[in-house]
């Protein structure tokens, strides 16, 4: 690919980023807010119900008010990107159906369209984490450096999860109506809710298949604690490569069969 | 050229080929579920139907060219004008598209009702490969030419479909690309802005650039384009000169529309679209809006003493004076670039004649206060016996933007003498020959020769309004 072809790639993409948020917002009172206002009021709700509530205190992991809420967030970080990527990769190629046809649009940065839109909220919500735990004097420098190499790994899930479904969801619609069932199954068999102490030792097998777990006790890690776990991240970079490589060759072969059923 | 190409202008042949397009075809697959598609890949049986949407389609464009595209719906028009502006990919054959090609499809793609015009703008620029500092410097010239005023910073769901094709021309337009495809979209437009996008597609044609234009307007396309490809279930019918080709399209048309009836391939001002409905269609008048040309009033000027018929239709005799006065306003418009033309249409819609001052090379004559009186005179009408209605057309100095138009207006009857004025559609001037073979003597010095004459009827000033 020439440099220029992946400059205008990029600006494209830009572009198409932006429009998607004005669209998403458009018409609204309080327009990007709600950008904030999502992730701080899920934050709230969460905190509140078990945090104040049910009282919940999962032994030395988490201890206060403050730290449960962060705490959450954390977890919540990468669900919501996460979340956000798999629902919208159903509706993507639909939506973007007459532009796929009628324009030039190179079909690869479709899929990409929802990661960036993740990757963006995902942002906002980390400022608003590293803020508050800046308040809290928790706030730690090496938490941004670990959280680079993590991100890399959600970056690199979400994109193998959006190539994968965005076609998938052309052949099977149903997916889109499955797909809130499916992230509320993975909200909680994830541990996002609930440290992974409390699993039972005969769910553990559940628990260390699961990427989502992996990658949610690493941020936390690295974002709460400092710490970084080399092994930990080597496994999840390994498998979300192998992931990338094949939601890429899957797309390639799939998108040519969705042009014929789009 | 492809192998059922007619021929070639001359002075062309220094032109590079901007688009080549050689033994393609673009085959669809029909899956009876979607899931088949899926289940094809993954299980590796053959799980769907073969349409061919293009096929065998072979032909080369000369760079400076305008190629007109005239076909039935689903003869496989959008398929090709997608497959040439790169969205689509061929099956089979090569195709290749020489230099920055810029496309107009189907209206409103690519637009998000949500954003407003300029965001859609700036997207729409990104994608035919701008930069943002070169979005940056287009996108006031895109706006301006645009003309939305303060709608270009509302949302596009709040425009008619007639702002949304100025907003979707004016930036596949203003790029002054290499290569301009458009399809069939401009007739949303209002009259000014159809008139302001065939200028601007005419001065892209003068700079150079390839054109490629899909009209149900086969006026439009026969004044803008020289070249044009019949496009028949997904193959070429017929490719060359425009004139030729949408010529026998209209012919076939007209034969599908009107079996039995005999077809005309004459001269035609008007569309098929608008004119081979096959239905009886009331007088029309298309009005223009505030600020083009507009006729003022049509009407037949004949001999008073003649009877009206049972219709209350003025009736002409065969072989005498007919004449037509139109009076139009000018708006403002130079005289230069104001014309007339008016076609004579026969009840079984076959086009007599048609003919316009532009054609003729007249200037029409606008007074001071702007208005124009044009008349048509046929000192003696060769039109036998039939009904008859007129088509008065007010066009530019391009001969391709229609400012405004009466159709099927003027009704009236053409009644010939007797039988000895002929049989048919109209008289012909004519004359015959006999030659009597004399035993002994040769032939030539036997010929008798005698030119026919049209009889002239009586004539009386007088002005039937209609």
């Amino acid at each position: 690919m020439k440099l220029d072809h992946f400059t205008n790639l990029l600006n494209l993409g830009y572009q198409l980023l932006c429009r998607e948020m004005r669209e998403r917002y458009a018409g609204t009172l309080l327009g990007g807010c709600w950008l904030l206002l999502n992730p701080l009021f899920m934050l709230l709700v969460y905190s509140f119900i078990f945090g104040e509530v049910l009282q919940l205190r999962f032994g030395s992991t988490v201890t206060a008010n403050s730290h449960f809420a962060f705490y959450l967030f954390a977890g919540l970080l990468v669900f919501n990107g996460l979340s956000e990527v798999m629902t919208r990769s159903t509706l993507v190629l639909q939506d973007k159906r007459d532009m796929l046809l009628n324009t030039p649009l190179s079909p690869w940065l479709l899929p990409i369209l929802p990661v960036m839109v993740s990757v963006l909220l995902e942002w906002l919500a980390l400022s608003v984490l590293l803020l508050s735990m800046l308040a809290w004097g928790e706030f730690k420098l090496v938490s941004l450096l670990g959280y680079l190499p993590y991100f890399l790994v959600r970056l690199m899930l979400s994109l193998a999860l959006a190539f994968v479904i965005a076609p998938a969801a052309v052949f099977f619609r149903d997916l889109r109506l499955l797909m809130p069932a499916v992230l509320t199954v993975l909200l909680f068999i994830s541990p996002i809710l609930y440290p992974p102490e409390v699993i039972p030792e005969r769910f553990w097998a559940l628990y260390h298949w699961n990427l989502l777990s992996h990658l949610v006790a690493g941020y936390r890690e690295v974002l709460l604690e400092g710490v970084f776990d080399v092994s930990r991240l080597w496994g999840l970079l390994s498998i979300s490569s192998l992931a990338l490589w094949f939601a890429l060759w899957a797309f390639k072969h799939l998108m040519p069969r969705a042009r014929y059923v789009l | 050229m492809g192998p059922n190409k007619e021929s070639e202008p001359a002075g062309r042949a220094a032109m590079p080929i901007a688009l080549t397009l050689r033994q393609v075809n673009l085959v669809y697959r029909r899956y009876p579920h979607p899931r088949d598609a899926l289940l094809e890949w993954l299980l590796g049986a053959e799980r769907h139907e073969k349409f061919y949407a293009l096929r065998d389609m072979t032909f080369e464009l000369q760079a400076g060219t305008a190629l007109g595209i005239v076909g039935d719906n689903g003869a496989g028009k959008s398929t090709l004008l997608r497959l040439l502006a790169g969205n689509l990919l061929p099956s089979s054959g090569d195709y290749a598209v020489r230099g920055r090609c810029s496309a107009l499809l189907e209206l409103g793609s690519g637009l998000d009702l949500e954003c407003s015009g300029i965001e859609n703008a700036r997207v729409g620029l990104a994608l035919r490969g701008l930069t943002p500092h070169e979005i940056n410097e287009v996108l006031p010239e895109v706006l301006d030419f645009a003309e939305l005023g303060e709608f270009v910073a509302r949302p596009v769901k709040n425009y008619s479909s007639g702002m949304v094709v100025r907003l979707v021309f004016a930036i596949a337009a203003v790029l002054e690309p290499d290569v301009l495809i458009v399809d069939e979209a401009l007739s949303v437009g209002d009259q000014y802005f159809q008139k302001k996008s065939l200028d601007r597609m005419r001065e892209i044609l003068a700079g150079g650039a390839t054109l490629v234009f899909c009209s149900h307007n086969l006026y439009q396309l026969r004044e803008l384009c020289q070249q044009a490809v019949w496009l028949e279930q997904g193959q070429i019918r017929m490719i060359g000169e425009a004139q030729q080709v949408v010529d026998a399209y209209q012919d076939a048309v007209r034969a599908r529309t009107h079996p039995g009836h005999p077809v005309s391939t004459a001269f035609a001002l008007c569309s098929v679209a608008a004119g081979d409905t096959g239905t009886p269609i009331a007088p029309q008048v298309t009005t223009s809006l505030g600020g083009a040309p507009i006729l003022r009033a049509v009407e037949l000027e004949h001999a008073a003493a003649l009877t009206e018929d049972a219709n209350q239709r003025p009736c002409f005799l065969t072989g005498q004076r007919f004449g037509v006065r139109v009076e139009l306003d000018s708006a403002g418009v130079a005289e230069p670039d104001i014309h007339v033309g008016v076609v004579i249409r026969r009840n079984d819609e076959v086009q007599c004649y048609g003919i316009s001052t532009l054609h003729d090379g007249i200037s029409v004559q606008i007074d001071q206060t702007g208005v124009a009186t044009v008349r048509f005179i046929i000192d003696s009408l060769p039109l036998l016996s039939g009904e008859y209605c007129l088509e008065v057309w007010l066009i530019d100095a391009s001969g391709v933007h229609v400012y405004d138009a009466r159709e099927r207006c003027c009704y009236f009857r053409v009644q010939q003498a007797s039988q000895q004025q002929g049989i048919g559609l109209s008289w012909l001037a004519h004359r015959w020959e006999t030659t009597a073979q004399t035993a002994g003597a040769p032939a030539n010095q036997c010929v008798q020769t005698r030119a026919a004459e049209l009889a002239v009827g009586e004539e009386a000033d007088g002005v039937v309004a209609t």
